[in-house]
């Protein structure tokens, strides 16, 4: 199926998840303030808000989506926006008491709101979790969103650092960078290895329904964009941070930051498209 | 209690979709909408032998709305609730309810779920219950020129025709559709649905 | 077109009315309960009385149900129209009702003044034809003007028609369908009622029987609804070739004695020599031909073969079983005889079913025509057309010879000059061939047609062959002066009208109908709402002309539609349905429908088989004519005395092949009645118009399904979607008749309509159409 505004919602939430994380960690690993993970934090609400927009834009009727959290005895897809909506308000209260210097109240506004994250990410793929679509039943779900999360969140938060000005930073600002683009270049290899499985999955999948109402698109084709992409973030990635340490002649720069960035996420996006365009049920 | 079911004869179906019309009638659904569907299934291919030809052709129809399920998954995942099941299992998709997300449609296996693109939200197959509660027959099951659909008590319908789904409905236990059926004559499990168009989009 | 979907109790404002469904020529008889609020039919629901074999309930098939979307079409007609432009431009401007009714007048009056009454002509047309709408009202306008020329037989059953009482001597060889349940064994021959229905419930019978422990196979080249739905086995088969897979049957019967000697003796001639009419003693027999005794040529199963594609085993056995289970139905459906030598398809039918005595008895059928004993089923229409003193009538499907070369055509070309014509479209125990004044060959018609009022027709352009003919035809204006064309839409015949004239429904005007070639009911079919916009019945319409010629009292004989119905309704008590009560007791009443419940049912020729010298058949020996004197005094090789099997003259096997290999054919689809309901947005949503075709055949063309094809041959091309699928023969191509031709600006048809590849080649004994007789090639469409 086409779901452009669903590969953006999904995207862009756990970006969002993903990023906050990064800049959750990164602010318990340094000492000092945390005023320099500013960017990033507000990046992440924005990206969460945007991800939300994109979702009502997915609604036949946006009007009735306060309705959503009606079902939450047995609709993932309710626990999701009830979820979604635990982060928006913990990110909110962490904004909010970093800004009042409240340390204790944003450390665990933070912790909360991270695990809300990772619920989140959860309670997205359990939704894709449906005994009648094959192709999305399986684990390689669940693993794919959270990667989703920790590649594209670290290569976001990798962004929005080397675009913040620095005030605290310097060189820990430089090694919370090279630690993120580290994190990032592990989740890029296990997504690679993952497409393998996916390929698999794919032609699993597509024995269980009727060949005449699921004409087998060649998507194999368009899995090699996403297997590229990946390869190219994955290298770029690799590239900044043998430069961060010293290694290669290369060096961090925001350009460098910026161009990995936006090829994570554009194998993300790629990715995405073509999970959805596999849906298939059984039956009819 | 009555449990309410459909019986369908797949031996005895010609494909003439009297019953998917007869119920747009009824709804006034719009083009695309189809509360009933009636899917073509077919296998088999020709060779030539000598001067003749030799084929082991067939074709049955699976004429399909709504199965008001046992372990209805429109229900378990609709986020707002707009989804419900009466004590008699007739399953109720409340329009006003529905958001329009389509997560109903993307789980169940028999296509019940028609999103209206104009009015934003998911339709389907009521069992014609205003019908049912005055002891009259879903219009579908009054309609079939051939006399194919019926309907009826779930385990009166079970104890007569057997619980077998026919290729490619999902096995029962997938969502315990109340739906018993008459298989088709001469069909292996190898057939495929042959007319995508007029049963999607 | 949204409705709440609540339904319950009507509202002080809503009633509920049983009334037939709309009488187009859908095969089918069938009651629908109308709900009506405000001037609006809301719903359809369909018959709900209890269902029984005696008296079975006549439900509406998918047409009926999707029939609102017609009635309430934004394209309907709504008032009167005048050309501007080029005759086919289909460009016009609106006028009024007098005007119009004048302009139609004068123009009649001109025509006949200038060029005699036999210049005028309303063509075949079965878009309605139940009393008060349909052709039969201009029909009998004419004739009381004077007359016109007339046309007899049909686009239907051409062949069949004339063909039947070759053998039997009548056209009423059918039984009462109860009787099916009797039969053990059924080989639907070309014959596909679950989809055209051929009268309300016929499918169903067939099913009844198969539960009864009937076996059911069907021959087609299609697999077809019926195929799917009925039959225990589909053999398919090359169209155009069954007189040699039913030669090859005879075949195996005769020579291996499992045929009904006996009954042959007694009750047939012409088998064989000992049984010849006087004066043919030395003509070639039945058995004769079948042995090959004359021509060297057995015509066997492996004979059969190469030309039908089944295979020897295959034929060879369904004779076996045909032959041996008692009693046996070989029911002929009309596909097969809408070709090229239809008439031999129906006398080897009818000969098949006499040598093996399934004729006069229960679960038996002789098969031909088969109209229903004991009275010959359903009168259709009983509105009277009236005599027509012209005296002449053409084959229907001649008529563009008529507008080309009237003064030219005589006896020779079917052409009916004996002072007295069957009315309107159907023959009816005609005497068959030539009727009972020897026909004089000098004789000519007296004009050629000037004028053409085409009412409830899409027959003139849609329906009829060879369409870019037909086209250029009717657009030269120094031929066909004058075309005004009555109808609910603006067809593809319309596009040529000088005058079109809006018709209402039938929903909107009084009608009553009985059955569909079979049944024993008579439906009320009171008016539900006004006629939309302007519109008006064509019995309105045609009496607001017949003022103008001052024939109005003529015409109506003070009765208006109501009264005309009262009228049909006398007639139906009068003859079948005795206790049929008072219309205004039936309109009371609201049952819709009045039946004559089937007890035993009646069977064709039973007195004949019990003693056929008391009782013989209306031909000239008073046996069943294996051998045919008429045929055999005709002396031409393309109607023989016996049935015998002929390459058409566009076939697989022929030089034609080459650049066109496949055979096209256009079955009757649900999607439409004809070219009835081309327009209905839930039938094409239901059934896509497409091209379908052959697995093999698209393989190897590149084709996929989906993909836009261009199908074509010398007269035409059409471009649609294709289906690709495996119930259709290879070499074989369907495209459903009966989608409106919708040319681009390169003349290339975008509807598919598959009369743009048709020939105007008609039959040789009936003249009637060949159409089926197709060969086309199909390419996948440049850009798909």
């Amino acid at each position: 199926m086409k779901a452009r505004s669903l590969v953006a919602f999904t995207v862009l939430g756990q970006t969002a998840v993903g990023l906050f994380w990064a800049q959750a960690m990164a602010g318990w690993a340094v000492s000092g303030g945390d005023a320099w993970l500013r960017g990033p934090l507000l990046l992440a609400g924005a990206l969460m808000l945007a991800a939300g927009l994109a979702a009502l834009l997915h609604l036949g009727t946006p009007r009735n989506a306060w309705r959503a959290l009606g079902n939450l005895r047995t609709s993932w897809l309710s626990r999701e926006v009830a979820l979604g909506g635990a982060f928006i308000v913990g990110w909110a209260v962490t904004v909010l008491a970093r800004g009042a210097r409240s340390p204790a109240l944003a450390a665990g506004a933070s912790v909360l709101t991270a695990l809300a994250g990772a619920g989140l990410v959860y309670a997205m793929a359990r939704v894709y979790r449906l005994r009648t679509v094959p192709a999305w039943d399986t684990r390689l779900t669940t693993a794919s969103f959270f990667l989703t999360a920790a590649s594209s969140g670290a290569l976001a938060a990798a962004f929005a650092l080397g675009s913040a000005t620095s005030s605290t930073g310097g060189t820990q600002a430089a090694g919370v960078v090279r630690a993120l683009v580290a994190v990032g270049v592990v989740a890029l290899a296990v997504e690679l290895g993952a497409e393998a499985a996916w390929r698999a999955r794919r032609r699993a999948a597509h024995e269980l329904v009727d060949a005449g109402l699921n004409p087998h698109a060649d998507s194999d084709r368009v899995a090699r964009w996403r297997v590229g992409l990946l390869g190219a973030g994955l290298l770029s990635s690799a590239l900044l941070w043998l430069g961060a340490a010293g290694v290669a002649p290369v060096s961090v720069s925001r350009a460098g930051v910026t161009l990995a960035f936006l090829i994570v996420i554009a194998a993300g996006v790629v990715g995405r498209d073509r999970f959805y365009a596999n849906y298939a049920r059984r039956g009819l | 209690m009555t449990r309410w079911a459909f019986h369908f004869d797949a031996s005895a179906c010609s494909g003439c979709k009297a019953c998917q019309v007869a119920c747009k009638d009824r709804q006034g659904s719009p083009l695309g909408v189809r509360w009933r569907r009636v899917y073509e299934v077919t296998g088999g291919g020709w060779t030539r032998r000598g001067a003749a030809w030799e084929q082991d052709v067939f074709a049955y129809h699976l004429s399909v709305a709504c199965n008001h399920c046992e372990r209805p998954i429109c229900l378990e995942v609709c986020p707002t609730g707009a989804i419900t099941q009466r004590d008699d299992g007739v399953v109720l998709l409340d329009a006003g309810r529905c958001m329009g997300c389509r997560y109903c449609e993307w789980a169940c296996p028999y296509g019940a779920p028609q999103y209206e693109a104009d009015a934003g939200h998911m339709t389907k197959c009521d069992f014609c219950v205003d019908e049912l509660d005055r002891g009259r027959p879903p219009t579908c099951v009054a309609a079939c020129p051939l006399r194919a659909l019926d309907f009826g008590d779930a385990a009166e319908l079970e104890a007569r025709y057997g619980p077998a789904a026919v290729h490619p409905l999902p096995e029962r236990e997938v969502t315990r559709p109340a739906l018993y059926l008459t298989a088709p004559r001469g069909a292996d499990g190898a057939g495929r649905v042959a007319n995508r168009e007029e049963v999607r989009g | 077109m949204k409705r709440p979907s609540v339904v319950g109790a009507t509202t002080s404002s809503e009633r509920i009315v049983r009334v037939g469904c709309p009488a187009h020529n859908c095969g089918g008889r069938c009651l629908l309960q109308a709900h009506v609020r405000d001037g609006v039919i809301t719903r359809l629901e369909t018959d709900d009385r209890p269902d029984a074999v005696a008296d079975p309930q006549l439900r509406a098939c998918t047409r009926g149900r999707a029939y609102l979307r017609r009635q309430y079409h934004p394209d309907r007609l709504r008032w009167p129209l005048r050309r501007v432009g080029r005759r086919g431009e289909g460009r016009f401007e609106r006028i009024s009702w007098d005007e119009a009714l004048d302009l139609l007048a004068d123009e009649i009056r001109r025509v006949r003044d200038t060029w005699g009454n036999g210049a005028l002509f309303v063509p075949y047309g079965t878009g309605s034809y139940n009393q008060t709408n349909g052709s039969q009202t201009a029909r009998r306008l004419l004739n009381l003007y004077g007359g016109c020329l007339g046309i007899w037989n049909s686009y239907s059953w051409g062949a069949i028609n004339v063909a039947t009482p070759t053998v039997y001597g009548t056209l009423e060889t059918g039984n009462q369908r109860q009787d099916w349940l009797n039969s053990k064994y059924i080989l639907m021959w070309s014959w596909n009622p679950a989809e055209m229905r051929d009268g309300t419930n016929s499918d169903w019978f067939v099913k009844l029987a198969r539960e009864r422990g009937a076996r059911v196979v069907c021959v087609d080249p299609r697999m077809s609804m019926s195929a799917v739905a009925l039959a225990d086995e589909w053999v398919p088969i090359r169209p155009g070739t069954d007189v040699a897979m039913m030669s090859a049957m005879a075949h195996v019967m005769i020579t291996e004695g499992l045929h009904d000697d006996a009954f042959v003796r007694t009750h047939c001639m012409g088998f064989d020599d000992t049984q010849m009419p006087a004066g043919c003693e030395g003509a070639e027999s039945y058995r004769d031909h079948i042995l090959g005794a004359r021509d060297g040529v057995p015509k066997t199963p492996r004979w059969a073969e190469p030309i039908t594609g089944v295979p020897a085993e295959t034929i060879a056995r369904i004779a076996r079983e045909y032959a041996t289970t008692k009693p046996a139905m070989l029911y002929q459906g009309y596909g097969m005889q809408r070709r090229a030598y239809g008439e031999q398809a129906v006398r080897a039918a009818c000969v098949l079913a006499a040598i093996t005595g399934n004729v006069g008895v229960p679960g038996g059928w002789a098969g031909g025509l088969a109209l229903q004993a004991p009275d010959g089923g359903p009168f259709w229409n009983l509105f009277p057309a009236g005599d027509n003193p012209v005296g002449a009538a053409i084959p229907v499907f001649l008529w563009t010879e008529a507008v080309l070369r009237g003064r030219e055509l005589g006896a020779a070309d079917g052409v009916v000059l004996d002072g007295s014509v069957p009315d309107g479209r159907t023959v009816r125990d005609s005497g068959g061939v030539g009727g009972e004044v020897a026909p004089d060959p000098d004789r000519r018609l007296p004009s050629d047609i000037k004028l053409i009022w085409a009412v409830a027709s899409n027959a003139l352009v849609n329906q009829h062959a060879n369409i870019n003919r037909t086209a250029k035809i009717l657009a030269d204006e120094s031929r066909v002066e004058f075309i005004a064309v009555q109808d609910n839409f603006l067809t593809p015949t319309g596009r040529f009208a000088d005058l079109v004239l809006p018709a209402c429904t039938q929903f909107e005007t009084w009608g009553v109908e009985d059955g569909w070639k079979y049944g024993d009911e008579v439906l009320l079919m009171p008016p539900l709402v006004p006629p939309l916009g302007e519109s008006r019945s064509d019995y309105a319409i045609c009496a607001g002309v017949a003022e103008r010629l001052g024939i109005g009292d003529a015409y109506t004989e003070g009765r208006d539609e109501r009264g005309w119905v009262a009228w049909a309704l006398d007639r139906y008590r009068a003859t079948r349905f005795p206790d049929l009560p008072s219309l205004d007791a039936l309109a009371a009443g609201n049952r819709g429908v009045h039946s004559r419940p089937v007890g035993t049912p009646a069977v064709a020729f039973v007195d004949f088989r019990e003693d056929p010298e008391r009782h013989p058949l209306p031909t000239p020996s008073g046996k069943i004519e294996i051998f045919s004197k008429q045929l055999h005094d005709m002396d031409d090789p393309e109607i023989p005395a016996v049935p015998k099997y002929q390459q058409e003259w566009e076939s697989p096997f022929g030089p034609e092949a080459a650049a066109y290999p496949l055979q096209a054919i256009g079955h009757h689809t649900m999607a439409r009645v004809h070219s009835t309901h081309a327009n209905n947005d839930w039938l094409a949503e239901a059934f896509p118009q497409r091209a379908f075709l052959n697995e093999l055949d698209a393989r190897e063309r590149g084709i996929r399904d989906g993909d836009e094809v261009r199908v074509f041959n010398d007269r035409g091309a059409i471009v649609i979607p294709c289906r690709v699928t495996n119930r259709i023969m290879p070499g074989v191509v369907d495209v459903p008749q009966g989608a409106w031709w919708s040319p681009d600006e390169k003349g290339v048809d975008r509807g598919g309509s598959v009369n743009v590849l048709t020939s105007e080649r008609w039959t040789p004994l009936a003249h009637g159409t060949a159409q089926h007789t197709v060969m086309v090639q199909v390419e996948r469409e440049a850009g798909s």
